[in-house]
């Protein structure tokens, strides 16, 4: 068994060789952005001692630039950050409403998108926002940096395809037009500091007439991944967004959901529940488009 | 395993400890800084009781590793009052009987500083999300808002 | 009935005696004790709801560096009651979570890491997971030791005891009532949900006398208690109670 050790490296260089050194010394490693799930996972499920490679020291990680096509968000920032940022929070209020659904004040001082998404759970609440508006994974690799979409990273509970030596920089994301918006909710019992019974993410837009040219819709929480439903985006486009449009898509995101039964509810309740929050978070998304 | 030196600040007091790389800022707050404050709750950020600034954001101290304090500034309950006396926050919680056991009050109001800092005059809705975090057993919160929004006055009005 | 003004404590707002210590976080809890030396402790527990234990391993605990005790059945006293059976499971472990083993260690990580190197053999048997399962006739029986109500010259039963609360005639007013409305009610499992978890310090000096900080509801139970699991006198244990971070009935015994 190895010991704990904590290294901040500076820059991207030596983060890669951080990982790469530690694994020919045969000692674990784990990435720490935020820490709110790393953490908590470290003291309980998996006590096996690593070395933390703690990412926030690194540019790459910290950088957010708001360009005239895409937009970057650095893993390590934390969602309160984001949240405080209003240029950012007017071109995707969606996802950063999805951010700042994730826990409490504290662990928003924490938490990042970029560990939301690296923790891999079926009820993350950014990943259906990320997949909404086409979020690309930007990751560092010893050999150079990949990419990869938000909707093929996370393969499994719990599992994505980030490799041991790699590290996810950050999340780069097609600049929304005027006529485009995005929006997410989730269904807790309470309504805040819990984790989703079942959440939907819509985004779309809209021509000059209202007619919805694109969309979007992504479901959480009701599959062992975020599930992206191409029949509710067909049943929006070409539409006014209407509630015929959007009970349709409602119906394709209960036919799409395969949950399971929990503590959080049951494959009947959340079924219909990720149908009704599509249409909400549709009809959001649409006044958001078109205002 | 080899400990690691931290140089920070603690309620602007400069520090240095010594701390082994797992072990939480909380746990260093408490076992080496002898800062006994800040409290241990659940240790899974869920309750708050362990609530500190680190440069000026607010945090679950039991999340955050002891390491990643290095050249940062914390802020605890220690550092509230000031030596005029107490903080109109900790007055207000008196005055209102915002406590009881008392677990969660210093958490309690480190939070509601921030806040206080940031947002001079939150409504009632505002202050219940912002303290969404911090866990009480005993008051039922409603207390806890009274005192906030007590607070809240009382601070427009001084200045 | 006396004048307003005669009134010393009604009609006005007292600030609680305790209250300045605890806005300003000096308020003395159970974990906030630190002594010199002070060591510490953790608890291995059963991971089964119910088995027998064949045996207990503690020596590859005292065996690494820092650690400096490791106790289990073996170092209590034999004669023991139900309380003394909860502290640390003999026997047989009678719920998920029993105490099986405990270390002391110079950090806490070192004594998490000191429980990993304990070896227990369990005979795993069945568990008993609900209510009417423990009643039903022919129950697995849990806890060899139990009788209903105390009463020994009983089987043992998983029914710990029978409690009912009755006024008047009952059946008379069932009989002459003009609706009778039954039903069956089902209330979970609740913890008291105290923010502040349990917690201690401890001392025992070369004469065996003990000085115990806690957090508790009622400090002389947890004399008389300490000393009757210990199998010692009650003069021998002194208790201090600290402040407590919520008990609701949670924090009465030890």
């Amino acid at each position: 068994m190895g010991d704990y050790a904590y290294a901040a490296p500076t820059s991207l260089e030596e983060a890669l060789s951080v990982l790469e050194s530690q694994a020919n010394d045969g000692q674990r490693t784990q990435i720490l952005a935020g820490g709110t799930d790393v953490l908590v996972q470290m003291r309980s499920i998996d006590k096996e001692p690593r070395t933390l490679v703690d990412i926030k020291h690194i540019a790459e990680t910290n950088a957010l630039s708001i360009g005239a096509d895409e937009i970057f968000i650095g893993a390590a920032i934390p969602s309160a950050a984001l949240n405080e940022n209003d240029e950012l929070k007017g071109l995707l209020p969606g996802l950063i409403e999805a951010a700042d659904l994730i826990g409490s004040t504290q662990i928003q001082g924490r938490a990042t998108i970029g560990g939301n998404l690296c923790n891999s759970s079926p009820a993350g609440d950014t990943i259906p926002a990320l997949v909404v508006v086409s979020a690309v994974c930007v990751i560092a690799s010893p050999g150079g940096s990949r990419e990869v979409a938000v909707g093929d990273f996370v393969t499994g509970v719990g599992e994505n395809c980030l490799e041991s030596n790699e590290i996810l920089l950050g999340l780069k994301i097609p600049r929304p037009g005027n006529n485009s918006a995005d929006a997410y909710l989730r269904f807790i019992p309470r309504t805040e500091m819990d984790i989703a019974v079942a959440g939907a993410a819509v985004a779309l837009t809209l021509d000059e007439g209202g007619t919805c040219t694109s969309a979007r819709v992504a479901i959480g929480a009701v599959a062992p991944t975020v599930l992206l439903v191409e029949a509710a985006s067909a049943a929006l486009v070409g539409t006014k967004v209407d509630d015929d449009a959007l009970n349709a898509a409602a119906a394709a995101c209960s036919d799409a959901a395969s949950p399971i039964t929990d503590k959080r509810g049951t494959v009947e309740y959340r079924t219909k529940v990720v149908g009704v929050l599509c249409k909400r978070a549709g009809g959001i998304a649409r006044d958001r488009a078109s205002s | 395993m080899s400990k690691l030196h931290v140089t920070t600040s603690v309620n602007g007091q400069p520090e240095e400890v010594l701390c082994e790389p797992h072990q939480s800022l909380l746990d260093v707050l408490r076992d080496e800084l002898g800062l006994t404050g800040t409290k241990e709750g659940c240790s899974t950020g869920d309750c708050g009781a362990c609530s500190v600034t680190l440069d000026g954001r607010l945090v679950c101290s039991c999340l955050v590793l002891a390491a990643e304090a290095e050249g940062k500034e914390v802020g605890t309950i220690e550092g509230v009052a000031n030596p005029d006396g107490l903080h109109v926050l900790q007055q207000k919680f008196l005055e209102h009987a915002a406590l009881q056991c008392g677990i969660c009050t210093p958490g309690f109001i480190v939070a509601a500083k921030v806040l206080l800092e940031r947002d001079p005059n939150p409504d009632e809705t505002t202050i219940r999300y912002w303290l969404a975090g911090n866990l009480c057993r005993c008051t039922g919160y409603d207390k806890i808002i009274r005192a906030v929004q007590d607070a809240a006055t009382e601070l427009a009005h001084e200045a | 009935m006396a004048e307003a003004h005669d009134l010393k404590v009604i009609g006005t707002r007292p600030v609680r005696p305790d209250g300045v210590e605890k806005v300003t976080g000096r308020a003395n809890f159970g974990a906030d004790l630190h002594l010199p030396g002070m060591i510490h402790g953790k608890v291995l527990r059963s991971p089964y709801a119910h088995a027998r234990i064949k045996s207990v391993d503690v020596s590859g605990a005292l065996a690494m560096e820092g650690v400096l005790a490791a106790v289990c059945r073996s170092d209590f006293p034999e004669e023991t009651d139900d309380l003394g059976r909860n502290v640390i499971a003999r026997d047989k472990v009678l719920y998920h979570g029993h105490a099986v083993a405990a270390v002391a260690a110079t950090t806490p990580l070192l004594a998490e890491q000191a429980l990993d190197a304990i070896k227990v053999d369990y005979d795993v048997l069945e568990p008993v997971l609900s209510i009417d399962q423990a009643i039903a006739d022919g129950a697995t029986l849990v806890n060899e030791e139990m009788h209903t109500n105390g009463d020994a010259s009983q089987p043992a039963s998983n029914v710990a005891a029978i409690t009912k609360f009755e006024r008047g005639d009952a059946e008379k007013g069932f009989a002459e009532a003009d609706v009778v409305v039954e039903g069956e009610y089902r209330v979970p499992m609740a913890h008291q949900g105290y923010i502040e978890p349990h917690a201690c310090t401890a001392t025992i000096n070369e004469e065996g006398k003990i000085t115990v900080w806690c957090s508790t509801q009622g400090h002389f139970d947890v004399r008389t208690q300490t000393a009757a699991i210990l199998g010692t006198s009650i003069s021998k244990v002194k208790v201090i109670a600290s402040e407590i971070g919520g008990g609701f009935g949670g924090k009465l015994s030890v």
